[in-house]
């Protein structure tokens, strides 16, 4: 269906303005501003420059920290997609059966979405407080937070949490698109469960899975930065310090600008590049209409 | 498909299950803020709440100005929305109603904009706003969030749908592009503008490295930065307190969440239909 | 139509608001209004017609003072003005009864601000011709962020307060004038005998006297007596070495006190620790000789022994991890869950009180060395700092500030409301005539443990441009040595790390 459109000469640059103007200047200006700074060192109180090449990229990738920091950070983007598509999805399919109360049940599985990462992490350190957090009364473990590997077990707990209402909206909303008779036919034709979810129900969602993987890749790389800030602010001993934390100590509070400066060219590129992958491997396997 | 009735109650209780796992972190907080500091810090946990509610929410207001954060997030908000819509609205209107020279272009670039995200960008962004002069101002922290990438994408996908014979009919009644825009697709497009305002006001409410960067005087924070002050406050240890102050900053985005549900579910699959 | 932001005085644009505000007519309003940050808010401006104004509001107004600054901010601006050009010149005439306005930044939060705004409120009304404005801009690095910002868009404050740890940063950083210059160009001379030697040589570097201490405390011990009883140990008699505090906590452990010991993970004790025993915490001088320093020398022998016990500690179970943050460690020593508690000598009040809720009475005690140690304890804190910008006026008024707020009465104040030291001696000899200590003996243990360090430049503190950085890699490194990993490696490792951060610094600061 070609849509018709209106004959204009300027107009369309006019409505066009605004946001182009809002881009360049705060967005695609500090962008490529921000990769020019990786190439030089920046004195913390002057601002002075001093052209450094590939010197701040050679630090990051010598500094056993922010190549832990990257470690860190894969692992934890990786469990919290894979545990929030997973989780979201089981109950995106709970929710999408005909059952009394499904507006209720939604409303109250969805709303976390609303939420802050911050507000999450204020409600994931009062759960496990070493001093006074329920869980560690009722486990009688208490050293959640300050141990490294429980810490990171919880960060990924807490952002998975916050972020199922967001999946769950999207697959909800997908699922109701997945043809009832396609399913019906697959039944009719002796199809189990089982069978029938990954063969059909499967496919069709995998456009909004896709989508969902790319979403929530930048929201573990990016979004979480409150989180971590309010719930562990990147330890104990470095265990929980994301990239994006260690980017905002190194520019805000070591005053490293070049330096972090490369530590955000390294992350564009990261995510970029991951989201090419996905967009390569997926590719083949998501299924439009 | 038939169910039978185990198979229901199995998916009830399933349901009841993932609620209360999800809740309960708010439900808790909802009650400790009832509870004064001993009490909050009461070993082993006390889970009925008390009655230092307003105590509590009062401390809370005062200690760090929460009062004055939650106008600040309010307004910050707001205006990032309306100037967010507003900007959104036309320009996916001049890219689905006209034909233009570097169409693509503009088009591909405005896609591009969903690579980069503020913490890419902040090292520079930060120092372009400080040349502004808008650091520590409202200005700072609204400005640079009136472009979208998702806000322009999902009003194309609305407009996409509105049927093209109302353009060749509104041509020939005379009808000039800004009228067609104001008297007709406007309209058509609540509901969308709708979504679309919810998902902004909750990611502005919510936004926290850029406003913790950018603002350094109390009364410019936002509410978000408020609660890690509460928590870092030399008072603190009051968990009583600093879930009163978490339950007051949840408020308004659970509100708007609630009241535009359904708009917002509409917007939503109006842009999963073709 | 330009938009015209008042910033240098001197510069051109500046002339042109100066002259559209000429041409009102004047039934108008006046013509400019600053907001606190020095910036205009409202300004009236001519069309290419004639003198039409138009009024525009950049930033949310607040409230009456506008009137007056605007009145200061114009006379102000005159003299700047004919001023412009002179600024090389070093003014030895200097207008000291002019009216001059000087902005003070700090750090301390809650009702410390009530505090410092009654100390600023005494020394207007003794100089009726400064106004100051005190804002509180956060944290410490919020505080030292914001400055640098301020810098930059030519609107910093005058007088700032900075943590110890920008010390040397601040030293190098241009932005700033010592103290000690703007005593002498303005002959007012700061009697630094008066000041505890340990509080007034951590900001002194190569002779000079770079900021004003403000806020200034050591570590101290504190303790249960009440529950030191109950183990059978001797409650006046705290313990002293780290053998001491070992002993301590079995018995306390043996009485039922799971485990009796914790202080927050602070690097800050670390460093402490190390002065006791008069042990270099990096090189050339503790960073305060000629050259910067280039190697942290905490895994030596001073480190690993503090490290040792300390790790050792928690191994055992008798040291309570409770994590980095002042409030944790606080709540555990508060609801009795331990009895001996290592935190800021700013803490007394809130401690004695929090235990007396309780029943139980508190004690206090030098901190922990090791057996043999002969060193000391240097201050950790705060101090007050000047830029160097504004007119020699606002320096002026900036040093009369800096000076009053190191006096003896608004140090009393301070102290009797925050727990920090009193700066000079002479503020604690008016505190012992008064009775002061005989009330509060529990303070009297922190002064005399100032008072007992040796002067040296390991107990001056020790000065980095990395310190922040520092102090996090050694919180990190302890952390690990909790999950097992061997002391001297992570000391190591931590002294590598923090000699290339300094590398790296002291490159970058040259340039």
């Amino acid at each position: 269906m070609k849509q018709s459109t209106f004959k204009a000469d300027v107009l369309p640059y006019v409505l066009l303005l605004p946001t182009f103007i809002i881009l360049i200047v705060f967005l695609f200006y500090p962008a490529i501003e921000t990769f020019r700074l990786s190439l030089f060192t920046v004195h913390p109180f002057t601002g002075a420059e001093r052209f450094a090449g590939l010197y701040n990229f050679k630090n990051i990738f010598t500094n056993s920290e922010y190549l832990h920091s990257f470690g860190i950070s894969f692992l934890f983007t990786l469990a919290v997609v894979l545990l929030g598509l997973a989780f979201s999805m089981m109950i995106a399919l709970l929710l999408n059966e005909r059952i009394k109360g499904m507006k209720y049940y939604r409303s109250f599985l969805i709303w976390p979405y609303a939420l802050s990462p911050a507000i999450a992490g204020a409600l994931f350190n009062f759960l496990f407080n070493p001093a006074n957090g329920i869980i560690g009364y009722f486990t009688g473990h208490r050293t959640w937070l300050t141990e490294g590997s429980t810490a990171f077990l919880i960060i990924i707990l807490a952002a998975v949490w916050k972020n199922l209402g967001y999946n769950i909206v999207f697959y909800l909303t997908a699922l109701r698109n997945v043809p009832r008779d396609a399913l019906e036919a697959a039944s009719i034709d002796g199809a189990g469960p089982v069978r029938r979810f990954f063969s059909i129900t499967f496919a069709f969602l995998s456009p909004t899975t896709f989508f969902l993987l790319v979403m929530n890749t930048t929201y573990a790389y990016f979004s979480s930065f409150g989180l971590i800030d309010v719930l562990t602010e990147g330890g104990p001993a470095r265990s929980t310090n994301i990239l994006i934390y260690q980017l905002y100590r190194d520019f805000f509070v070591n005053s490293k600008t070049g330096y972090a400066a490369a530590e955000s060219l390294v992350l564009f590129l990261l995510v970029v590049g991951i989201t090419v992958l996905q967009f390569q491997t997926t590719e083949k396997k998501v299924h439009y209409q | 498909m038939k169910r039978t009735k185990i198979q229901t109650l199995a998916i009830h209780a399933l349901l009841v299950l993932a609620v209360f796992i999800i809740c309960l972190p708010v439900i808790l907080s909802l009650s400790i803020s009832t509870q004064s500091e001993t009490q909050a810090l009461s070993f082993p946990p006390r889970l009925i709440p008390s009655s230092h509610l307003v105590s509590n929410y009062k401390t809370a207001w005062n200690t760090v100005h929460l009062g004055r954060m939650m106008f600040n997030s309010a307004f910050i908000a707001i205006s990032v929305t309306i100037g967010k819509v507003i900007m959104s609205l036309l320009a996916a209107f001049a890219f689905t109603h006209f034909e233009f020279k570097g169409k693509n272009l503009l088009f591909f670039l405005i896609l591009i904009s969903l690579l980069l995200p503020v913490p890419v960008r902040i090292v520079a962004l930060f120092n372009v706003v400080g040349k502004l002069g808008w650091l520590n101002h409202y200005a700072g922290l609204i400005v640079p969030f009136w472009a979208s990438a998702t806000g322009t994408f999902l009003f194309i996908q609305r407009f996409k749908t509105v049927p093209s014979e109302l353009i060749d009919a509104s041509k020939m009644d005379g009808c000039r592009p800004m009228q067609y825009f104001f008297r007709i697709l406007l309209p058509l497009t609540k509901s969308t503008i709708g979504a679309l305002s919810v998902i902004e006001f909750i990611y502005i409410w919510n936004q926290y490295l850029w406003p913790l960067m950018a603002t350094n005087s109390d009364n410019m924070r936002v509410v978000q930065i408020g609660i890690k002050m509460l928590m870092n406050a030399e008072s603190s240890n009051n968990w009583g307190v600093i879930m009163a102050g978490v339950v007051l900053t949840m408020i308004p985005p659970l509100v708007v969440f609630f009241v535009m549900q359904d708009s917002f579910m509409k917007g939503f699959a109006l842009q999963s239909e073709k | 139509m330009e938009i015209l932001k008042q910033t240098d005085p001197t510069q051109k644009r500046s002339k042109k608001v100066f002259e559209y505000t000429n041409k009102i007519k004047l039934d108008q309003k006046a013509g400019l209004l600053y907001n606190d940050d020095q910036q205009l808010t409202q300004y009236y401006y001519s069309n290419s017609n004639k003198d039409v104004v138009f009024c525009k509001k950049i930033v949310k107004e607040k409230k009456m003072k506008r009137i007056v600054i605007l009145l200061l901010a114009v006379t102000m601006l005159v003299p700047a003005l004919f001023a412009a050009g002179k600024e090389e010149e070093k003014a030895v005439k200097v207008d000291a009864d002019a009216p001059v306005t000087i902005e003070f930044w700090h750090a301390m939060s809650g009702t410390r601000i009530e505090l410092i705004q009654g100390i600023v409120d005494e020394f207007m009304k003794k100089n009726p011709n400064i106004t100051v404005k005190v804002q509180y801009t956060g944290s410490y690095n919020d505080t030292l962020n914001k400055v640098k910002s301020a810098v930059k868009a030519g609107n910093a404050p005058q007088v700032f307060q900075s943590y110890d740890v920008g010390t040397l940063g601040l030293i190098y950083s241009g932005i700033i004038t010592p103290v000690d210059d703007a005593a002498k160009e303005f002959n007012l001379p700061i009697k630094w005998d008066d000041f505890f030697t340990p509080v007034q040589s951590y900001y002194k570097y190569q002779g000079k006297h770079y900021s004003m201490p403000f806020n200034s405390s050591t570590p101290l011990i504190y303790y249960n007596k009440t529950l030191f009883k109950k183990a059978g140990l001797d409650p006046e008699n705290p313990p002293k070495t780290y053998a001491d505090i070992r002993k301590a906590a079995v018995a306390l452990k043996k009485a039922g006190i799971k485990t009796p010991v914790t202080w927050n993970l602070h690097s800050w004790y670390f460093e402490q620790m190390i002065c006791l025993q008069d042990a270099p915490f990096v090189n050339n001088d503790n960073g305060r000789g000629k050259e910067l320093p280039t190697k942290a020398l905490i895994n030596g022998e001073a480190g690993k022994k503090v490290l040792d016990w300390w790790v050792g500690m928690e191994k055992d179970g008798l040291f309570l991890d409770v994590g980095p943050g002042w409030s944790n460690h606080r709540a555990a020593f508060v609801s009795g869950e331990v009895a001996m508690v290592m935190s800021s000598s700013s803490d007394v009040n809130l401690l004695t009180k929090g235990l007396k809720e309780k029943g139980w009475e508190m004690g206090t005690g030098y901190i922990p060395r090791p057996e043999g140690a002969k060193g000391g304890v240097a201050i950790g804190g705060g101090s007050l700092w000047m830029t160097n910008t504004g007119t020699p006026e606002q320096q002026l008024a900036a040093i009369k500030l800096i000076e009053y707020i190191s006096s003896d009465e608004p140090q009393i104040k301070w102290h009797k409301g925050t727990g920090y030291f009193p700066v000079r001696k002479t503020a604690m000899d008016k505190l012992k005539t008064a009775g002061w200590f005989e009330e509060n003996p529990n303070y009297l243990t922190a002064f005399n443990q100032l008072l007992d360090s040796p002067e040296s430049l390991n107990t001056a503190g020790a000065l980095l441009g990395v310190f922040p950085e520092a102090r996090s890699i050694i919180q990190s490194a302890i952390q690990e040595c909790y999950a097992g990993k061997s002391v001297q490696q992570a000391l190591d490792e931590s002294a590598a790390k923090i000699d290339a951060a300094m590398a790296e610094w002291n490159t970058v600061i040259k340039q």
